[in-house]
């Protein structure tokens, strides 16, 4: 019960974080600024860099340009739509749907074959991050 | 199991738990019965210290939670750029606990 509410609570205060996070990427910043902890410590982009500005365009409706950005933005937008629409029916409807689902995801990467093809993934985005980085 | 053995057993692995654990684990395992002695012996529990510095090199990856057993996650930590980096830096502190945690969870359930 009490590992249920920690998830809760994680996965909606994670979504209200990327949602503030979005809102505030919209203000300018100085030129280089990235809450990229990896980048700041090796110099070079992670997988995830990018995911942002995807996400934005995105929610704009230029897919194309998203995917070019980075394809974890889809699954970031995915979440991000899922997480709060799924706590509210659990609130509404006395239900667990999303923690049965964040229990799932766990699980489908718990099995080695899905763990690896998605670090191969990861593996190619990282990748062409870097390509486009050098 | 034998007292020696369980207090052997505790003397080795003391950082790898919780230390308000301790006592607690010495108790079960002089409970219980010799046969699972072979079992405990070969689980491979993760390091803390470790876990830290992974943490501290390759967190924004995810890494660290990969090293402990969190797949889920980790998948999270990789995919949302290290929780845009606060996550990251939250794990630095949280990472020890969280894999002391995860090998209390995987003694117990053997024992």
């Amino acid at each position: 019960m009490l590992q249920k509410r920690r998830i809760y609570i994680f996965l909606i205060s994670a979504c209200a974080v990327g949602y503030l996070w979005l809102f505030l990427s919209q203000t300018p910043v100085r030129e280089g600024f990235s809450v990229c902890v990896f980048k700041y410590m090796w110099g070079i982009p992670c997988p995830a860099c990018g995911t942002t500005h995807g996400v934005v365009l995105l929610f704009s409706g230029n897919f194309s340009e998203a995917l070019a950005c980075n394809p974890n933005s889809f699954i970031i937008a995915a979440g991000m739509l899922f997480i709060p629409v799924c706590a509210l029916y659990d609130f509404f409807f006395k239900n667990d749907l999303l923690f049965r689902s964040f229990v799932f995801f766990c699980r489908i990467f718990d099995k080695k074959s899905v763990l690896f093809s998605f670090l191969i993934f990861e593996a190619l985005i990282w990748g062409y991050n870097l390509w486009r980085f050098f | 199991m034998n007292t020696d053995k369980a207090d052997l057993f505790v003397v080795i692995n003391r950082d790898n738990f919780p230390a308000d654990s301790i006592v607690s684990i010495k108790n079960q395992l002089n409970a219980c019965d010799d046969s699972k002695l072979d079992l405990i012996n070969i689980i491979q529990f993760r390091d803390p210290k470790l876990a830290l510095v992974i943490s501290l090199l390759a967190g924004g990856l995810g890494a660290d939670r990969f090293y402990i057993g969190d797949t889920g996650l980790g998948v999270l930590k990789l995919i949302t750029c290290g929780g845009i980096g606060l996550w990251a830096i939250i794990d630095w502190l949280l990472i020890m606990g969280a894999a002391r945690e995860r090998n209390l969870r995987k003694l117990m359930s053997i024992i």
